[in-house]
């Protein structure tokens, strides 16, 4: 762009336009003080003695006497229906891979076949998804419940088949990419005796790639953050937030903050992993309008 | 004259049977490339339909059941109740929709319907009214570039990641009499007694809307910010060449161009207006003047595993929200239609 035509969009601001700005900043500015600080104020309650946190909640820690023994407190007080803290642990990690992997290669997949074939049903299906995006059901939780333990999908492996969604708002984000996929790329591998199954893997797939990697990090933090769903068909099967939230509960009447902090640091860990190594990506993908590949 | 017809003749006759050789031989390459070649295209068609069936079976069968199913029930639930005396057996009856209504006009602890109905209005008027204009200016902003705008989003997006019991933690901790917050009203205010903030009815809600308020702060900025970034600069830059301030900018320009977006939120939202259940369940599951109808109906499920009510409840409101939907989806799709 040249310098003539920036100048035109970054023109100098009027009075008021200057003061919505600065008063725009100061608001930002404050909040994310106090947010920071939040977050730094639990991370030196950490590593405090619990009388310290109580007699001295603002000062920062002994940096002498770090109180790292918080950290195997939090491990040894984290526990859900006698399920300590590496079982949880554990129940998170097959439920949240197994879950994002399913969740977000089923959108995937329905976005592919929808954007690249046309077949019989299509329309009506993509009208169900459509339907579905702007219907406002209410009270389904009841059903779904009842359905879940009378399939004895509860405290099972066999829950994640729920996870294989595919028709829901996501497809259209899917369906969008693939539909700028040219058909003729998969058209080749058939000329080179392929099969649908040949084009799906060598071509659907690694041009997905970056899509399904991006959902696949949502669905992850989502799923790893949920305590919710374990709390309805998960309590034989705690996760480490389902144990979390039992230990937040807990510590409004017998409170040992510094403990909780340290437990709430462990549980963050893959979702402060995830964003330090894939922030840009995430952020790259959910601020550009949703998805993109 | 006659030899030279018949020797024509014989010539015609000869080359009509050239031509009906060829003809015959044409069709039958037709009839069998054609045969052939359709066999082909069935046999292609065939496989492309099983291979697109069996990639849709599974999200096909999770939608018949966990969808189709689920609301099927929801609307028969709805309809029905159970009967213990009789050794659990089910029957119909219209006694849950009677219930509610006496639950609306009756206003028992624990079943205060109205109350409930307030609070869901609280959560959805900071959700809607407030959220999305507030969103749309807070994305104005960054699209502007206000100074540290890359260090804002980075910030902006914590709460997004960060669980939420995490956050619920910290927060509370923060607050409390034994808090930060604490620490300064009895230090600096020299405030007697610092509230129990979610143990408190006359606290609770407010603070819970409070909760949602701050953490959920960057709103629909996420949404937002493609749908702005999307906007043609030409237009932009025609806008300012005319001598359009920002708001004129902001109000011609950027607001119905970026409709579609702003639209289908707001269809969303009101998709959503019975639904709020905020972080009650993280502050609060043991107060139910703090509850929503949404919450109602979880908490139903959750620790009486009652299905019947809820279900009832759950269906008025869908009867209530449909209308109201397609309705609002008419009016915010009218508005900018015309703008490409």
């Amino acid at each position: 762009m040249s310098a003539k035509k920036r100048d035109i969009l970054e023109r100098r601001r009027t009075v008021p336009e200057r003061i919505f700005f600065i008063v725009a900043f100061l608001v930002l500015a404050v909040w994310t003080i106090i947010v920071l600080y939040m977050f730094f104020w639990a991370l030196m309650s950490a590593f405090k003695t619990n009388i310290d946190y109580l007699r001295e909640p603002l000062a920062l820690p002994d940096l002498l006497h770090l109180q790292w023994e918080n950290f195997t407190l939090a491990i040894d007080l984290l526990e859900f229906n006698n399920v300590g803290f590496f079982g949880m642990l554990w129940n998170s990690i097959w439920l949240v891979f197994g879950s994002s992997i399913l969740a977000s290669l089923s959108i995937c997949v329905t976005g592919y076949i929808f954007a690249q074939y046309e077949f019989r049903g299509r329309e009506l299906l993509f009208k169900i998804v459509l339907f579905i995006m702007i219907i406002p059901i209410y009270g389904s939780l009841p059903a779904t419940y009842r359905l879940i333990y009378s399939l004895g999908l509860n405290d099972s492996p066999l829950y994640l088949v729920t996870q294989i969604g595919g028709f829901s708002a996501n497809m259209m984000i899917t369906y969008g990419f693939f539909k700028g996929v040219p058909r003729a790329y998969r058209e080749a591998v058939y000329v080179d005796g392929g099969s649908d199954w040949k084009a799906f893997t060598t071509i659907g797939l690694p041009m997905g790639k970056n899509i399904l990697i991006a959902f696949f990090l949502l669905n992850f933090v989502q799923f790893w953050n949920d305590y919710n769903t374990p709390l309805l068909y998960f309590n034989e099967r705690p996760t480490l937030a389902l144990g979390l939230y039992a230990f937040q509960q807990e510590i409004q009447y017998a409170a040992n903050y510094p403990a909780y902090f340290a437990g709430a640091l462990i549980a963050m860990i893959p979702i402060l992993l995830i964003f330090i190594f894939f922030s840009d990506k995430l952020m790259g993908q959910m601020y550009s309008g949703g998805l993109k590949g | 004259m006659a030899k030279e017809t018949t020797e024509l003749t014989w010539e015609g006759k000869k080359s009509q049977i050239k031509l009906s050789i060829y003809e015959v031989k044409r069709k039958i390459q037709k009839a069998l490339f054609g045969k052939i070649r359709f066999k082909k295209s069935l046999k292609a068609n065939t496989k492309k339909n099983i291979f697109v069936w069996s990639m849709l079976a599974l999200p096909l069968l999770n939608l018949l059941v966990f969808w189709l199913y689920v609301n099927i029930d929801s609307i028969l639930l709805a309809f029905k109740n159970i009967d213990y005396a009789a050794g659990g057996v089910e029957y119909w009856t219209l006694d849950n929709f009677k219930t509610i209504y006496q639950m609306f006009t009756e206003h028992t602890e624990g079943y205060d319907l109205l109350l409930y109905g307030a609070n869901t209005m609280k959560y959805w008027l900071l959700g809607t009214v407030w959220s999305i204009p507030h969103s749309i200016l807070l994305t104005y902003v960054f699209h502007k570039k206000i100074r540290g705008t890359k260090f804002f989003r980075v910030v902006l997006y914590l709460p997004s990641i960060i669980a939420a019991v995490v956050l619920a933690g910290i927060f509370e901790a923060f607050i409390s009499g034994k808090g930060v917050l604490g620490k300064i009203l009895i230090d600096v205010f020299n405030v007697e007694r610092v509230p129990a903030w979610f143990q408190e009815v006359e606290y609770a809600t407010p603070m819970l809307l409070f909760y949602s308020f701050f953490f959920g702060f960057a709103g629909s900025y996420i949404l937002f910010s493609g749908a702005m970034a999307r906007i043609s600069r030409e237009v932009q830059e025609a806008a300012a060449l005319d001598g359009a301030t920002m708001w004129q900018e902001l109000w011609h320009i950027t607001i119905p161009m970026m409709w579609p977006t702003i639209s289908m939120t707001i269809v969303t939202s009101f998709a959503g207006i019975f639904g709020a259940t905020g972080a009650i369940l993280l502050f609060t599951p043991n107060l139910p003047p703090t509850f929503t109808f949404g919450y109602w109906i979880f908490d139903q499920v959750r620790r009486y595993n009652a299905y019947y009510l809820p279900s009832a409840l759950g269906f008025v409101f869908t009867l209530i929200a449909y209308p109201i939907v397609l309705l609002v989806r008419k009016l915010v799709t009218s508005i900018y239609a015309d703008v490409d």
